[in-house]
């Protein structure tokens, strides 16, 4: 080090001399590289192992041993979510799960938010369409407090009337500043129109007209026919060791009965349609949000791999194709980004964006020339090769903390997928080619069958829409009793 | 559970900080020939490491006239250098799996990037060659301003309650900088010259005004070593100005209402001038916090949103700047409610601490968020190199970062008090209301425009056109 500072010390000096200060031109010295330094990619990590048993009631206990510091957090997943809200409550799964410490058999919710505050712990639940989750949050010290908690709210909850109410009221107020963003309409729009009536084409939270149908006998209902504990898990994660947990999980959890898990009957996912722009009237907007998309395909299907590739390429980073078109060459936006998502059911393509009023059909343009790209310019090398070790490289930095190895555990579980799965998946990711590619995005892609939303100034962007596609103007749902 | 409850009481009383909650952060902090300032921190629990350059200028070095400048290199600093491709900083990092990224505030510019651990060589290339190269001329000026002009729309002309940030900040603030936000004026962006620009650059954007931090699988040898050979030869520049004005203290209540077009719910906000960001009575303050809105147990939450069913979201925060605070305790109106009725409680909770501080059990409840918080902050690389920048830039003092946990674990009722009394004078209170606009007001004010009504209007607020775009260390 000493040497180091001496020598730069003496340019410093030498630089001084020669009359060179901040601001001109500075010539690096010779140690000072021309070009990137390289050092090779590390070796790719493996998921850290993940212990798993099963309790007689058929909850799983998955825990993630990782003591670097005194924390531990336990997730409990039960795979009953929005998908079972009736149509006109959405948002009943999660406003129950959201509700689960408002109130038990043992405390009130005073009493528990005292407690839970008190020791420093975490506790909270969220319900999306396929899943509820309640996390418990603890020092190691306060762990077994910490599942006390959690079973005694999953387990006992009373949704007290008054704190129902509160609750919803609470949640249909914030509603109401969501609902006067231009971003919350253009998705919930697209959602809409990509999935129809089939349950992923309401939001999960719901909207401040599905919340307020809401009843607290509706919660009990939904409590009583589907928490229970066959078909959940529970993720430990962090300074907690296999047995110790397995343990605890038994203590508060092990003579929870096990009932009879209602089957979900969704309707049909629309087939998808000609393509037509839908023009959502916000006429105080000073920017226009954009949506571009269409169904797509399962997280189990083939396609999930050469999407990955596909994704980093059309939308997927600061240097994507979307992202240096609309943003970086024509100056359009701030941002724009984009890919295929997937589920249990069949996700789907959207690409996002946003841009002055004056310029909407110029970035939608933008927006529809990229995609047309994909089927028909296959990646070049370097964005194939950049998508690869991206995704290598994420895969291994993403592995930092147990929470974040717990959630990639979750979705192997979740999705039924080998142990070593990661694996293998990445192995396919670096041995797709180009055409591979290609020929996944003329399968996958349909230009003459897209979903195009757009949330703005009608009066002011109407016409030059109606050169791209056929538009329809939507009024927004319930949008009267904004004032 | 009562046994334990008694036991962690026990512990508090005996002010014996919880086991195991605070660990030392082991750091090194160095300083080249050339000024800049190198802080790393070794953590081999995965292999990947946090880079982080902390220039030590922001929107409130800018002049009142050129608002935006420390946000715009935010943006030029990724265009390259000749070396260097407009999206190769991003590309190159990204080809390892690295996360590259940047943030504005009021005091401080940070570029940062999380990369697998043998990748220092090429981060440490990538940022020392545009600390010392880098390209500002019209054409990547002139893009990147239609960028920030776009998320200018998005984050303040076009979202409800878009403007408010900016409309507090200059109620707030009279005269010190900080009365406008980092994401900058457009009018002012639409005057600069790339001169102008170049010149910030060559003032602020130099080794003396950094502070390079490291966190991660590394040896700090290594790294030192590293930082010389990649930094060690960019010339020192002269010692940057710094802002030496101070807002004037308020020495009589300040209110406002503010009008909101896109928001449908009132706010109430009441807020003080406080202490910078290294100032001892922090503590103090941050415990107030807790206690006032750590959790639904907190008393604001509880009285306003839980008991009176008055509010939406309520509770109190302080805003640790580098030369100045705020505190502010406020909500979010239910509809329907009158904000006024707010307000009114939110003085009863207020003049209760003052008159009464807080209750032994509420400061032991306090003590343990803070020990949870201590333990969870050093959860990941990112989240430490960020505790280590901020405390060598804005707080001026990187040992804060061992310092906090034991000042904290000592503040007292009566420091509460004190503190409380010291800064929550009713002389020096400034309330700021928030009332939406209705469909009735602005079909009412169409036509009192029409028919020369509208002339004897209340005056607006003093209002540029910008937000706080990132809080500093929220």
């Amino acid at each position: 080090m000493r040497r180091v500072k001496r020598a730069a010390s003496v340019l410093v000096v030498l630089f001084a001399l020669t009359g060179v200060s901040q601001g001109g031109p500075v010539t690096p010295p010779a140690d000072f590289p021309d070009q990137p330094p390289q050092a090779p990619p590390l070796k790719p990590s493996s998921l850290p192992s993940a212990y798993s048993q099963s309790l007689d009631n058929g909850l799983e206990v998955v825990v993630i041993s990782n003591d670097e510091i005194p924390w531990v957090s336990a997730t409990w997943y039960l795979l009953a979510g929005a998908k079972f809200d009736p149509p006109d409550k959405s948002g009943l799964a999660n406003t129950t799960a959201q509700l689960l410490h408002q109130g038990t058999q043992k405390h009130t919710a005073d009493e528990l938010a005292e407690l839970l505050d008190y020791y420093a712990i975490k506790l909270g639940g969220s319900a999306c369409q396929e899943a509820t989750s309640v996390s418990v949050g603890s020092l190691a010290k306060d762990v077994d407090l910490a599942v006390g908690f959690l079973a005694e709210v999953v387990r006992t909850p009373v949704f007290p009337e008054r704190e129902f109410k509160r609750h919803v009221a609470q949640l249909v107020n914030v509603m109401k500043i969501e609902e006067a963003d231009g971003k919350y309409w253009a998705d919930r729009e697209f959602r809409k129109r990509v999935y129809g009536r089939h349950y992923l084409g309401r939001r999960s939270s719901g909207t401040s007209e599905s919340m307020s149908n809401l009843q607290q006998q509706d919660s009990v209902e939904f409590h009583r026919r589907h928490y229970m504990p066959n078909g959940s898990m529970l993720i430990f994660s962090g300074a907690i060791e296999a047995q110790a947990a397995v343990k605890l999980a038994q203590k508060y959890l092990g003579d929870w009965q096990p009932g009879q898990m209602p089957v979900c009957e969704a309707g049909p996912i629309p087939e998808r349609q000609a393509t037509r722009i839908y023009l959502v009237d916000r006429p105080d907007a000073t920017q226009s949000q954009i949506r571009v998309g269409q169904l797509g395909f399962r997280r189990t299907d083939p396609e999930y791999v050469p999407a990955q590739i596909f994704n980093q390429v059309f939308g997927g980073s600061l240097s994507s194709r979307l992202n240096s078109k609309v943003r970086i060459e024509e100056g359009l936006t701030y941002g724009a980004h984009g890919g295929f998502t997937a589920g249990k059911e069949p996700g789907r393509l959207a690409a996002r964006t946003f841009t002055k009023n004056e310029s909407t059909a110029e970035a939608l343009k933008a927006v529809l020339s990229v995609l047309e790209s994909m089927p028909t310019e296959p990646p070049t090398e370097e964005e194939l090769s950049d998508s690869q070790s991206y995704l290598t490289g994420r895969f291994g930095l993403s592995l930092e903390t147990p929470q974040q190895v717990a959630a990639k555990v979750f979705d192997l579980k979740f999705y039924g997928l080998p142990d070593d799965y990661y694996e293998t998946y990445l192995q396919e990711i670096n041995r797709l080619r180009a055409s591979a590619i290609t020929s996944f995005a003329q399968k996958a892609v349909d230009m003459s069958k897209l979903t195009i939303v757009i949330v703005g100034n009608a009066a002011e962007v109407r016409d030059q829409l109606e050169e791209i596609a056929p538009v329809t103007v939507v009024q927004r749902e319930g949008e009267k009793s904004i004032d | 559970m009562k046994a334990r409850h008694i036991l962690a009481v026990g512990i508090g009383l005996l002010g014996v900080p919880l086991a195991s909650a605070a660990s030392r952060w082991e750091h090194t902090d160095e300083t080249l020939d050339n000024g800049l300032r190198v802080i790393v921190m070794e953590d081999h629990s995965a292999p990947i490491a946090a880079v982080q350059v902390w220039y030590h200028v922001g929107s409130k070095d800018e002049n009142p006239e050129r608002q935006g400048f420390a946000h715009m290199f935010e943006h030029m600093m990724f265009r390259g250098t000749d070396r260097i491709g407009p999206e190769d900083h991003f590309k190159y990092l990204r080809r390892f799996g690295g996360v590259v990224n940047g943030y504005t505030a009021f005091d401080q510019t940070v570029y940062i990037q999380e990369v697998p651990s043998n990748q220092i060589d090429l981060t440490f290339w990538l940022e020392a060659e545009r600390m010392a190269n880098l390209k500002i001329n019209d054409d990547y000026f002139h893009e990147e301003r239609d960028v920030v002009k776009e998320e200018y729309r998005l984050r303040v002309s076009d979202p409800p309650y878009g403007t408010l940030a900016e409309k507090a900040l200059a109620f707030a603030f009279t005269k010190h900088p900080y009365r406008w936000s980092p994401i900058g004026n457009l009018d002012h962006l639409n005057a600069t010259t790339t001169d102008e620009l170049r010149e910030f650059f060559n003032t602020y954007y130099v080794p003396n005004n950094a502070v390079l931090v490291v966190v991660g699988d590394v040896v700090t040898s290594e790294i030192l070593a590293k930082a010389g050979r990649y930094f060690g030869w960019i010339p020192r520049a002269d010692h940057p100005p710094r802002i030496t004005l101070r807002e004037p203290k308020v020495t009589e209540p300040r209110r406002t209402t503010v009008s909101e077009k896109k928001g449908p719910l009132a706010l109430v906000a009441v807020g003080y001038h406080v202490v910078p960001a290294n100032h001892p009575d922090r503590h103090a303050l941050a415990i107030i916090d807790n206690v006032l809105s750590g959790g639904e147990s907190g008393r604001v939450y509880k009285k306003l949103v839980k008991d009176l069913e008055l509010a939406v979201v309520a509770g109190s925060g302080t805003f640790l700047l580098e030369q100045d605070g705020l505190w502010v305790i406020g909500a979010v109106v239910k509809l329907g409610v009158e904000p006024e009725k707010i307000e009114a409680a939110i003085i009863e909770e207020l003049d209760a601490l003052l008159a009464e501080g807080v209750t032994e059990k509420e400061l032991q409840k306090a003590r343990n968020q803070v020990a949870a918080k201590a333990v969870r902050e050093k959860a990941t690389v990112a989240g430490k190199a960020r505790k280590l920048g901020y405390a060598a830039v804005v707080q001026g003092d990187v040992d804060q970062v061992n310092k906090e946990y034991d000042d904290l674990m000592k503040v007292s009722r009566q420091d509460v008090l004190r503190v409380a009394h010291t800064y929550f004078n009713p002389q020096a209170r400034m309330t700021l209301l928030v009332k939406p606009v209705s469909v009735k007001d602005r079909i009412r004010g169409f036509f009192d425009k029409l028919t020369g009504k509208d002339k004897p209007k209340t005056k607006k607020p003093d209002s540029t056109e910008n937000p706080s775009r990132k809080d500093p260390e929220k």
